[in-house]
């Protein structure tokens, strides 16, 4: 990383000596902001339960999650079976344990696409303004004006259905979120005196925008990614209900809601669960997300 | 400054004006005056079953939309279920089985070598537009199914192909102004019963001069409901014809609703916003039986449903032991759970309530060892990837296609087979299947006219083999069952076809083009205030006998 600061604003490093005397530790005094806020304490706990199951699924599961057991099926939550038994007898809990995987997997590489894609482009366009502005964030206002899900509908309409298309074309949905805020950020921060000295000393345009601008951009961004991760996990799971995601055995949670529909009135467990892990994992994302925007706010430092 | 953002802004009108009109005429396919149309459309979903002015309405709940209005171009069983209601044969079949009773012929005779058949033709009979019903409309109708080979059953039926579009009908003629005489090349034994399927329907040879290429949306019968109004993907409106010549329907207008998903279907009967659907899931029967406003009717049965392979794709289904190995490898028994009790593991093509059906034949049976040997000896022990094709919306015959797609996926991977399933909707699944593009795909049939010859010949003779209409799926194509199936077709007597028909499922069961999956009865659910609803073994009945209570 570069030399520079990586606050922008110079004149908030007055107000912060008292609890940390070092200017870079701008990161801590977020982190424990952001750890006395409840919810996103909350979020946070979610979220790294999340993870520990992904990793520790095959621990964790009873059963495998694609074995049919067909004289099982519609197994009423029990002993046995701890969330119950789908339409083919396959053990719900282990399901939903090995679909935290895939959700993690999609909400990832998902914003993985939006954020390498919309940081350049709007990197790109905040810096260079004029017309090259112009034409990307003409582009990006188009993509802005597809519902989104329709738009990944689509998308997955052109490619095929399959969960890597699923997790491509919400990635491609998320990037004009990541492109607008970038070229704002990148707006401000290329206005600063040391953005200035570097082009004084005759930095080329690459270099600034890659080791002086944008890693001071970093804020928003992870603000941004956090909060759309939950919105691709539920993008997503969209597309795996309608059959456009992830394809039969995978445990997704979004095909597990579209499987069970049929016995909703007789075997309401079978929808219910799965219903539940999308609905905490996107809560998680959102309130830690909020936190983190929060913390990261340098108006409520003091 | 200002002229470009003037230029803009009309531009993007342009570009909304466009595609909404583009929209709207997809959306909708109804006949003469569009607008007064929607306005009925409105009022009738509105008001049920007992509006304000006393209309009865009869809501039937389906799970996918009819392909075509026009009989002789569709074989799908929800097209058929509305043409059968628009459109009248020159016999019908009796109100529960597959004897048949007059209707647009009164009589009929046939010659002694079986090649003359001569009908004599009801008077006073008007077509909905108001033409006369006459001998030269039904010559009319044949001349125009033998003219296409789009004409699908007629070529089915009667043998038509590419070269001889007419098949074994040689000739039909008016011998009176209300007498039909038909000249066949060859004896063909369930001629009658066939006629009276509902893709034989008579009609009215001005409309199809008057609509061209829309015929299709524009049907125009004789039968007991006159054609109103059909938004597609939505439903299909139907009135009763005042001045039917048989029994005049009870109830006065008829709308078939597509409703794709089995609970939500099933949840509008429970709200009563539709009088009766097809499709039940197998599971909600219970609640249906136990609902004192439901009543559950179990249609005979006389279907099957398979899994077809396709022997004439180049890869492993083309050979005979892997096709074998398939269908030792699914465990029949264990897929008939996934039936909850209205399906029977079949093991024949045809089902047990047609004449003809061997029940000698011992069926595969689950056997991995034995599966796993054949799959070796095939030169596939490390198995390979096939594709499963599948409709997305239940059939009578199969109500669960995909759980039912993805159980025999787990099977079939225990022995090393990876099954990847393909799913399209009804329209989509019957083309692609009809092109060969599968390696395997579920379909199942429901019998037409109670005759073997209707599966055997229909589904599994290389004459219905061809790529884009196919019949056989499977595009199996076996000379020994060919000329079996040809020679029980020619011979009249029915204990010789009989013994014709057993030899060729002897045959068919040796090269395993299916595994045969089940036969089912289907449930279909109405609310108790339906009264003489009574289910067609061909599984679409006419709508003029049942009654609504008030």
């Amino acid at each position: 990383m570069s030399a520079e600061p990586h606050i922008s604003p110079p004149q908030l490093e007055v107000s912060k000596p008292k609890a940390h005397p070092k200017s870079s530790s701008l990161w801590l005094d977020a982190l424990s902001r952001l750890v006395k806020s409840k919810t996103s304490f909350i979020g946070l706990c979610l979220i790294l339960l999340l993870i520990l199951t992904a990793i520790f699924a095959p621990v964790i599961a009873t059963y495998d999650p694609t074995e049919v057991q067909l004289l099982d099926r519609y197994q009423a939550p029990s002993s046995e079976h701890w969330l119950g038994t789908d339409e083919l007898g396959r053990d719900i809990f282990s399901r939903i344990v090995y679909g935290s995987r895939i959700s993690i997997q999609v909400g990832v590489i998902a914003v993985g696409i939006s954020a390498i894609v919309g940081i350049l482009l709007g990197g790109i366009a905040g810096y260079f303004g004029r017309w090259v502005d112009q034409i990307i964030m003409r582009i990006i206002d188009i993509l802005m004006a597809f519902p989104s899900i329709l738009l990944a509908i689509a998308l997955v309409a052109v490619l095929g259905p399959s969960l890597t298309n699923a997790m491509i074309a919400v990635g491609i949905v998320g990037v004009p979120q990541f492109a607008r805020i970038v070229r704002s950020t990148v707006l401000s921060v290329k206005e600063t005196e040391y953005i200035e000295a570097a082009r004084a000393i005759g930095a080329k345009s690459n270099r600034i925008l890659f080791q002086h601008v944008l890693p001071n951009c970093t804020a928003p961004i992870i603000v941004q990614a956090t909060l759309g991760i939950g919105t691709a996990i539920l993008d997503a799971a969209g597309l795996s209900f309608l059959g456009l995601g992830a394809q039969p055995p995978a445990p997704e949670w979004g095909a597990m809601l579209s499987d069970g529909r049929a016995a909703l009135q007789t075997s309401p467990w079978v929808i219910t669960f799965p219903g539940i892990a999308i609905f905490l994992v996107v809560l998680a994302f959102n309130l830690f997300g909020d936190g983190l925007r929060d913390a990261l706010d340098p108006r409520l430092k003091q | 400054m200002k002229k470009k953002a003037l230029w803009t802004l009309l531009s993007l009108l342009l570009i909304m004006i466009i595609t909404i009109s583009g929209c709207s005429g997809d959306e909708k396919a109804n006949s003469d005056d569009q607008k007064d149309a929607s306005d009925d459309t409105e009022q009738t979903n509105d008001d049920n079953e007992d509006s304000d002015d006393g209309k009865k309405t009869f809501v039937f709940g389906r799970g996918a939309d009819s392909v075509q209005l026009d009989p002789s171009k569709v074989t799908d069983g929800e097209s058929i279920y509305v043409t059968n209601q628009i459109y009248d044969t020159l016999v019908r079949y009796e109100e529960e089985s597959t004897e048949v009773r007059p209707a647009l012929a009164t009589e009929w005779d046939t010659s002694d070598d079986g090649l003359t058949w001569t009908f004599t033709l009801r008077e006073g009979v008007k077509f909905h537009d108001g033409t006369d019903f006459t001998a030269e409309d039904v010559v009319f109708n044949f001349e125009r199914w033998a003219s296409s080979a789009e004409n699908i059953y007629y070529g089915y039926m009667f043998g038509a192909t590419e070269d001889n579009l007419s098949g074994i009908i040689d000739k039909v003629e008016a011998t009176g102004d209300y007498e039909v005489q038909i000249t066949l090349s060859e004896p063909n034994a369930p001629f009658l019963s066939t006629l009276a399927m509902p893709p034989f329907g008579i009609a009215s040879p001005d409309a199809i001069e008057k609509y061209g290429e829309d015929y299709f949306k524009n049907p125009v019968g004789t039968g007991p409901f006159v054609f109103k109004e059909w938004i597609v993907d939505d439903s299909i409106t139907l009135t009763k014809n005042e001045e039917y010549f048989g029994e005049v329907a009870k109830v006065d207008e008829v709308i078939f609703r597509t409703i794709p998903d089995n609970g939500a279907r099933f949840m509008e009967l429970q709200a009563g916003s539709i009088d009766a659907m097809n499709g039940l899931n197998p599971q909600d029967i219970d609640t249906a039986e136990s609902d004192e406003n439901l009543q559950v009717i179990r249609r005979p049965s006389m279907n099957v449903s398979y899994m077809a392979m396709n022997t004439d794709k180049e890869g492993p289904m083309s050979n005979k032991l892997v096709r074998q190995a398939v269908n030792l490898a699914i465990d029949k028994d264990k897929l008939m759970t996934l039936f909850e009790g209205i399906g029977k593991p079949a093991k024949n093509p045809l089902p047990p309530s047609i004449w003809g059906y061997n029940d000698e034949i011992e069926d595969y049976g689950y056997d991995i060892e034995e599966a796993k040997r054949l799959l070796a000896e095939a030169g596939y022990g490390d198995g390979f990837e096939v594709s499963l094709y599948t409709m997305s919306n239940p059939r009578p015959y199969l109500p669960q296609p995909k759980v039912t797609a993805q159980a025999i996926q787990q099977m079939l991977s225990e022995v090393n087979i990876k099954v990847n399933i393909v799913e399209n909707d009804w329209d989509t699944h019957l083309t692609k299947t009809e092109n060969g593009e599968h390696d395997m795909a579920f379909l199942g049939w429901t019998g037409d006219n109670g005759d073997p010859d209707n599966f055997l010949y229909v589904l599994l003779d290389k004459d219905n083999a061809k790529k884009g209409s196919a019949g056989n799926i499977a595009f199996y194509k076996n000379d020994e069952v060919h000329d079996l199936l040809k020679s029980a077709q020619t011979e009249m007597d029915q204990a010789k076809r009989t013994d014709y028909y057993m030899q060729a499922q002897e045959i068919i069961k040796e090269d395993a083009p299916w595994f045969p999956i089940a036969h089912t009865t289907p449930p279909i659910a109405a609310s108790a205030d339906v009264v003489d609803y009574l289910p067609h073994p061909t599984g679409s009945e006419p709508f003029n006998f049942l009654d609504i209570k008030e």
